[in-house]
């Protein structure tokens, strides 16, 4: 009863004591890690890389004809890119952020990022990665370090659209497991593989970020709204460097 | 000097699960190294030795992992306490098998660590209203934590045991002068 009743806040100084103490050695041992999965998956990968090498080189034979094609489809690509409308990376002032840290248990779903208030970064601010797309916000800081809530954590909400249909809606996280797009009003259109972004109501995430795809649909058990689980477009576990949108 | 490296162990301990061990392991599956140092502690030493330890352990990784605090303390002691009384009806007697008998600890332990936490999680989420979509406790997960955990313990385990033995060295030394 205690461990739920005890205010969040109320460790909030210890935990950034510890957060300072255990930024050097969460830095090196999460550059180190990455490193070290880097290598092993380049040292798997190279026994398969003599057979990989004829296949490409057959590929390339037929890759070649296909260019002619494909100039085609990046006319039509642009066009679309123009159509989609979101949100241009450089409007935005970013602060690149490594991330140090992640939730170990399975229920959570944050990461800590080598940025905190001595880098201007703020509670509430978003975290995108390199495509404009977005992972999370920022939830608690330190000096030199955050806690990015992901947006597969329940406590979590975004105001997004359907990028398709115009359907309003709001993501929740699901622990981990994926989002859920609710409160979408019965009348709206959703449909699966339709694209889902930020829709910039309530003012504390711009418009036009990617949050994920919509795979599947349903109604919610109150028979009121329409409900669709989202698949990110990211995976969060592998990410390296972020943005945060300040 | 020995409770300052054992408390720099639990600290290593919980970084390296909540920064270095991500890049290799699934999410949600990442071996809780803390824990099974404290139950390696635990299966050599008496309870009330070891739960400071495990207090402390339990206490880096809640600050680490930005849950309420508390609740892996609460695990954690838990876990230490039903080792103990494990490692003294059978470590006692079947000394030869020590390694696969803490094996078997530690599988147990994890266990019970996750089921601790998972039903504190769901507690919470449904103290504070938050949607719950956890699902099942029984997951994947629940078969890959032991599994990554024994991983971990074969490889951390004879040199947490060189260096128990190197203090213990040590302190008849100590006692001799």
């Amino acid at each position: 009863m205690l461990i739920l009743i005890n205010p969040k806040g109320l460790f909030n100084p210890v935990r950034t004591i510890f957060s300072e103490i255990a930024y050097p050695f969460q830095k090196t041992f999460s550059i180190v890690g990455r490193s070290l999965d880097e290598s092993f998956a380049f040292m798997g990968s190279i026994g398969a890389m003599k057979t990989e090498n004829e296949k490409l080189i057959r590929e390339n034979n037929s890759l070649v004809s296909e260019i002619a094609s494909l100039q085609e489809a990046k006319k039509e690509n642009d066009t679309l890119r123009e159509q989609l409308n979101l949100a241009p990376k450089d409007k935005f002032d970013l602060e690149a952020a490594f991330v140090i840290g992640q939730d170990p248990q399975s229920l959570g779903s944050w990461i800590m990022i080598g940025k905190g208030s001595a880098d201007g970064i703020k509670p509430g601010m978003p975290v995108i990665v390199s495509d404009g797309i977005l992972v999370g916000k920022v939830d608690e800081i330190s000096p030199n370090s955050s806690k990015v809530s992901l947006l597969t954590d329940s406590g979590n909400a975004v105001n997004v659209s359907d990028l398709e249909t115009g359907a309003k809606g709001l993501i929740k996280g699901a622990y981990g497991l994926g989002m859920m797009m609710d409160m979408v009003a019965q009348a709206d259109v959703l449909n699966q593989g339709d694209t889902v972004i930020t829709s910039g109501l309530g003012g504390d995430i711009p418009r036009g970020l990617l949050v994920g795809t919509i795979q599947e649909v349903k109604i919610s058990s109150d028979k009121l709204f329409q409900q669709a689980i989202v698949i990110p477009r990211v995976r969060y576990q592998k990410l390296d460097i972020v943005f945060v949108i300040k | 000097m020995q409770n300052i490296f054992i408390g720099l162990i639990l600290f290593l301990s919980v970084v390296l699960q909540t920064s270095f061990l991500p890049n290799f392991f699934p999410a949600g599956a990442v071996p809780d190294i803390a824990l099974i140092v404290i139950i390696i502690w635990t299966a050599q030493v008496d309870f009330n030795a070891v739960l400071k330890w495990a207090i402390l352990g339990g206490l880096l990784l809640d600050l680490a992992s930005f849950w309420p605090i508390g609740m892996d303390v609460f695990s954690f002691v838990a876990v230490a306490f039903v080792v103990n009384s494990l490692s003294k009806r059978f470590l006692v007697n079947q000394f030869a098998w020590k390694f696969f008998i803490v094996m078997a600890m530690i599988a147990i332990g994890t266990l019970i660590n996750y089921v601790i936490v998972f039903s504190l999680m769901k507690m919470l989420v449904s103290f504070k209203g938050l949607a719950d979509s956890s699902g099942s406790i029984i997951n994947q997960d629940l078969f890959l934590k032991p599994l990554y955990n024994l991983i971990v313990f074969a490889a951390i385990y004879w040199p947490l045991e060189k260096l128990d033995k190197t203090f213990k060295y040590n302190k008849r030394i100590i006692i001799k002068r």
